[in-house]
């Protein structure tokens, strides 16, 4: 490593050292019937639970940033430290040693994914305004994407944005916008121009969540919990100066803000799901069941160990790629497909074991607490790109398959047709 | 969607659609256990039952499944077989049914009861309780009131079931064990072509729910259902509800056999509670995120399956034991003749 | 002991070693060598040696190799596995050679090394018996010392190229333990069988051995740990031959799905065919990766992981994707993939039986367990 990375490894060691205590070095051995037994994939805790958590992420950013860790890869002039990407890994790395609060409240959807956007595309004043204080852990961010009509087919979008003098008016519906309740700005895609092509004819906007018109409505999962919201937009006004990117050019921002999910090394990996299908804790399930011995349950644990090594390695392998400057390839795509399916046949192997505890909850440690889990793995084969889209994404970029023939990327939006009512263009 | 029965049905496909159509009114109409055994009672069940057994069961509990309901018509099911062994009822009965965490064990004779029940025992005056005594399946007739303060709700997966748990209930002192082996092989068997019929029939309504949200969703200009993935997984699903149900019907061909046809409902069952996991997986993957949500049913029917699946026999445990008896030398029963 | 190759000297290699191989051992060739009694096409032997030093590669300088390590040769067998070049290379490379370095012994390494480093020497090694374990505590082939050295009594299944090779390495039963010795290929005694295989592009042969005479390689007792360094080694050379046959048969897949029309379009337009190519696609990425991971581990790289897991991982994962890709390539091609004529057969053929060489499923997940142990 350089002299450079060297000093800067140093004092974030320091800053942390300083700031917060070493992990326990997890070990390999999982200590059966202690502790906590929910496992889940979504966060389900009571509101006083989830305001303090969220608290505590926005207390830690501001700590980061204070001492030079928040936005490392930023450009000074709004906030950042302006280090080469390789530095957020180092960093990410060290910190992981260390015992600090959750921040992806933060950064999973505004650090990773809404910051990079308005860095590419957003007006100086919105820049000014908002970089700084959302990498100091002031201002959180959502995404005001998907609408009930316009989920895989997110460019069909209907929430329409109006021109008024200097300002435009938006009126829509937004779903499944995680963090809505916490946010204080939200990143939203509006039709701007039904007459044009679907894609040609959407402009991206900041929000303040705050004014207004926008009203935010929890959405309740099977699973239990409510991370989800719908937010509803009655003619909220926005400045023309918190648009991002050229007027009608909002795919093109959109795109940049998709392909923005930080790869963070062991990320998704880490949390307690994963952790709960990861080999050494299945093998603490056969263990607790006393089927260690049975030879068709061992057959299945290689299987799913086999996968869940193998996934590892190819994160290692791209997270080696990325730090020698190399193109991200499809290792992203995959490794999603990988972990929704290595999470769900985890989850359910562990529940075939722990067995029909799971109906009928007979008090054990670590059986009906998988309930959560199993009716929250539909959600990763969903959520942040269906399985299937996945798919073509795969299959027509990396192996140049053909698209599926349409004519509704050439018609104008307003002729295009959608579900049960004929034709599209008009108010959600 | 009745399927065309094998077994010499009494009941012409008018008759069955008329009863069908009769049942599903009974059971929008009728949502406790009470007024479900009311309704059907009115409605004359106990004769549609008595001439055509097979047919009478299919369509009874299609449409339970179908309608999410619950009530404790499996009892019924159950307690038909067990009857004739029985002394003569001092009141309505219930079923304790083992309870799916033991995996198929019955409680021991003199040990405390534990097991299953459908629902509240309000009105009910005997509880039936399967029981092994010296390696023989022997049946206990225990007052219902001994139950008073040992139920509790099951939660779980389907915490909708309305069933109630007995983890460790009374021990039945004073209570002689009636030898009824072969009456609760009958049972049992009775009770899984029931159950497997239920299965399909909760697999039936999440298909269709799936199907109708395909064709009615639009994304990227056209029905999502006209996507090859979409349609696929759909036709998937069918064959395995279709699979599930010639199974069943197969399994009523052996009803009247010795030990009631024991081999092949346990195959039905199996054959049933394996296809409701693939089904609901095809389901709630083509519903989309909606499937993720309280508001859609979809929810419903996973859990409803999951559960029905667990009770008499969970899949993986009875291909545990069918592989196990075949291993040490039992003979299949041959299903269906190739 | 090897130098640090660069990533693009290794495009270098690779892009030689296919080179070579498009021209000396396409299809056609591939399907008259098949048919001949030998197996593999001498002349091509030669020449892989001579002009580009193959067999050299990655044995040790001081007996005549050029000291590279198994990252190279990875990228060689994956080529080879492309092309399903029929060869002695993983049998006399891979199983004899990495034997013989195991081994320590300098005396065999000194009377054999030369020979397979310049192509002369073909080898083997012999560990399996009718029960095609690759297991050296339970050995029924015994070794008697006597008079004038050591014979050699018993049967050996299964050995890959055991009716050619020159040489044969023998693991056998002695007072000590389970012993390595060497065996010449036309020793008096010896019965080679060739066995009728599923995959003709990979010759098997089972040996009768009728008091051989042989000379024992390395300490008496000591060949388990050899044994267990070889397998991990020729999991992950495997590995590598399969990642490459199975990346042959995704782009005949993803090519074919882009030019066959029917219904009035190419059928990769079609979901059902689309998503199928993006499966093979996803588990042909992670078997890439666990093939990587695995010869970087047994090449001892910093920061690897355990050789013994990563090298049994490797072979699950790529020894299952290989299997399913070769399907599925036939799956897509419809009609004619079920013909003769047409390659995709060849390369199921090859899968199953690479799925198959170490013992197969019924054996490669305990070793996975055990490797973790569990």
């Amino acid at each position: 490593m350089s002299d450079e990375m060297d000093a800067f490894v140093a004092e974030a060691r320091e800053f942390l050292e300083a700031n917060a205590t070493r992990r326990d070095v997890p070990s390999t051995e999982v200590e059966w019937g202690r502790g906590e037994d929910r496992i889940t994939y979504f966060g389900d805790d009571p509101p006083e639970v989830d305001a303090r958590k969220v608290a505590a992420a926005r207390e830690w950013q501001r700590r980061r940033y204070d001492a030079g860790f928040g936005w490392i890869t930023g450009p000074p002039q709004y906030g950042g430290r302006g280090l080469p990407n390789v530095a957020d890994l180092v960093y990410d790395a060290l910190e992981a040693e260390y015992d600090v609060p959750d921040t992806s409240v933060l950064s999973l959807i505004g650090l990773g994914m809404i910051g990079p956007t308005i860095l590419a595309h957003g007006q100086e004043p919105v820049k000014d305004r908002y970089l700084p204080a959302m990498y100091r852990g002031e201002v959180i961010a959502c995404q005001l994407f998907s609408e009930p009509a316009a989920g895989s087919d997110l460019a069909s979008l209907e929430t329409t944005a109006v021109r008024d003098g200097d300002e435009w008016v938006i009126t829509g519906q937004k779903v499944w916008t995680s963090i809505a309740h916490h946010a204080q700005i939200g990143m939203a895609l509006c039709r701007t121009a039904p007459d044009k092509p679907k894609h040609k004819g959407i402009t991206a906007f900041i929000v303040d969540m705050s004014a207004p018109g926008v009203d935010v409505r929890p959405l309740r999962q099977m699973s239990g919990g409510a991370e989800f919201n719908e937010v509803f937009l009655d003619e909220v006004r926005v400045p023309d100066d918190h648009r991002l990117g050229e007027v009608d050019g909002g795919w093109r921002v959109a795109l940049t803000t998709l392909m923005n999910e930080r790869a963070s090394v062991g990320g998704e990996g880490a949390g307690p799901a994963a952790r709960a299908v990861s080999p050494p804790f299945l093998t603490a399930v056969l263990k607790a069941h006393g089927r260690l011995g049975d030879a068709a349950a061992r057959r299945r644990l290689a299987e799913l160990a086999a996968d869940q090594i193998a996934t590892e390695y190819l994160n290692l392998q791209a997270v080696r790629r990325l730090r020698a400057g190399a193109q991200p390839g499809p290792e992203a795509s995959v490794s999603k497909l990988m972990y929704a399916q290595n999470l769900t046949r985890g989850a359910h192997f562990a529940a075939e074991i722990a067995g029909p505890r799971l109906i009928a909850d007979t008090g054990e440690w670590g059986t009906f607490s998988w309930n959560e889990l199993l009716l929250s793995t539909p959600a990763l084969r969903i959520l942040g790109g269906t399985e299937e889209i996945m798919k073509n994404i795969l299959a027509e970029r990396v192996l140049g398959l053909p698209k599926e023939p349409g004519i509704d990327s050439t018609t104008p939006f307003r002729e295009l047709r959608r579900s049960g009512q004929g034709r599209a263009g008009g108010k959600a | 969607m009745t399927t065309a029965l094998t077994t010499g049905s009494g009941l012409d496909a008018e008759t069955r659609e008329l009863l069908a159509g009769s049942l599903r009114e009974l059971l929008a109409a009728h949502t406790d256990a009470a007024s479900i055994a009311a309704a059907l009672a009115e409605l004359g069940w106990d004769e549609v039952w008595a001439g055509d057994p097979a047919t009478a069961t299919t369509l009874l509990f299609t449409e339970h499944g179908r309608a999410l309901a619950t009530s404790r018509v499996l009892d019924d099911v159950l307690l038909a077989e067990l009857a004739p062994a029985l002394p003569a009822p001092t009141g309505p009965r219930a079923v304790l049914y083992p309870h799916p965490a033991d995996k198929g064990d019955l409680v021991a004779c003199g040990a405390p009861l534990r097991g299953l029940l459908l629902g509240r025992l309000d009105g009910v005056a005997e509880v039936v309780v399967p029981a092994v005594d010296a390696d023989s399946a022997v049946l206990l007739v225990v007052p219902a009131a001994k139950f008073a303060d040992a139920t509790a709700p099951t939660g779980g997966f389907d915490p909708q079931s309305g069933w109630l748990a007995v983890a460790r209930g009374p021990v039945p002192d004073g209570i002689s064990p009636v030898r009824a082996a072969d009456a609760w092989t009958r049972a049992q068997a009775a009770g899984r072509r029931a159950l497997a019929t239920e299965i399909a029939g909760v697999c039936e309504a999440a298909l269709a729910l799936a199907t109708a949200h395909t064709a009615a969703r639009w994304q990227y200009g056209r029905p999502i259902a006209s996507f090859q993935a979409v349609r696929h997984r759909l036709a998937e699903a069918h064959v395995a509800v279709v699979a599930a149900r010639t199974t069943v019907e197969a399994a009523w061909a052996m009803a009247g056999e010795p030990d009631g046809g024991a081999w092949a409902a346990r195959i039905a069952k199996l054959r049933a509670g394996r296809a409701q996991a693939d089904v609901l997986r095809h389901t709630v993957q083509v519903l989309g995120a909606m499937s993720l949500t309280l508001e859609s049913e979809m929810h419903r029917f996973v859990t409803r399956a999951a559960a029905l699946d667990a009770l008499l026999g969970d899949h993986l445990s009875l291909a545990e034991a069918t592989g196990t008896e075949l291993l040490t030398g039992t003979e299949p029963h041959p299903v269906v003749e190739i | 002991m090897s130098e640090t190759t660069t990533t693009a000297e290794l495009a270098e290699l690779r892009t030689a070693v296919r080179d070579f191989l498009s021209a000396k051992s396409g299809e056609e060739q591939v399907r008259q060598v098949m048919e001949s009694e030998r197996g593999y096409d001498e002349a091509v032997w030669a020449q892989m040696a001579e002009q580009l030093g193959l067999q050299a590669l990655a044995l040790p300088a001081e007996h005549g190799g050029d000291g590279y390590g198994f990252v190279e040769l990875a990228v060689v067998l994956e080529e080879m596995g492309r092309a399903l070049l029929p060869s002695p290379f993983l049998s006399t490379i891979v199983l004899a050679g990495s034997a013989l370095v195991a081994a320590g012994d300098a005396g065999a390494q000194a009377a054999h090394l030369p020979g397979i480093a310049t192509g002369k020497t073909t080898a083997t090694l012999a560990v399996a018996e009718a029960d095609g374990a690759w297991d050296t505590a339970s050995l029924a082939t015994t070794a008697i010392r006597g008079d004038k050295g050591w014979t050699l009594r018993g049967e050996k299944c299964f050995v890959l190229d055991g009716a050619t090779a020159d040489l044969i390495l023998v693991v056998a039963r002695t007072d000590e333990g389970p012993t390595l010795f060497s065996v010449g290929g036309d020793a008096p005694g010896l019965t080679r069988t060739p066995l009728r295989t599923l995959d003709a592009t990979r010759r098997l042969a089972r040996l009768d051995l009728a008091d051989v005479p042989a000379v024992a390689v390395g300490e008496p007792g000591a060949a388990a740990v050899v044994v267990d360094r070889v397998l991990d080694l020729a999991m992950t050379a495997l590995a590598a031959e399969q990642v490459g046959g199975a990346k042959a048969c995704l782009e005949a897949s993803a090519s074919y799905a882009r030019e066959r029309v029917q219904f009035g379009r190419p059928i990769g337009s079609f979901q059902a065919v689309k998503h199928q190519c993006a499966d093979m696609l996803v588990r042909l990425q992670l078997a890439d990766a666990a093939a990587r991971e695995a010869a970087d581990a047994v090449a001892g790289v910093d920061g690897a992981p355990d050789p013994g897991v990563a090298a049994a991982v490797a072979h699950v994962v790529c020894s299952e994707a290989y299997m399913f890709v070769a399907a599925e390539n036939i799956q897509v091609h419809g009609g004619i993939g079920f013909t003769w004529e047409h390659p995709a057969h060849l390369y199921y053929r090859r899968a199953k039986s690479s799925q198959l060489l170490f013992g197969g499923p019924a054996v490669y997940y305990e070793r996975l367990l055990s490797r973790m142990g569990v």
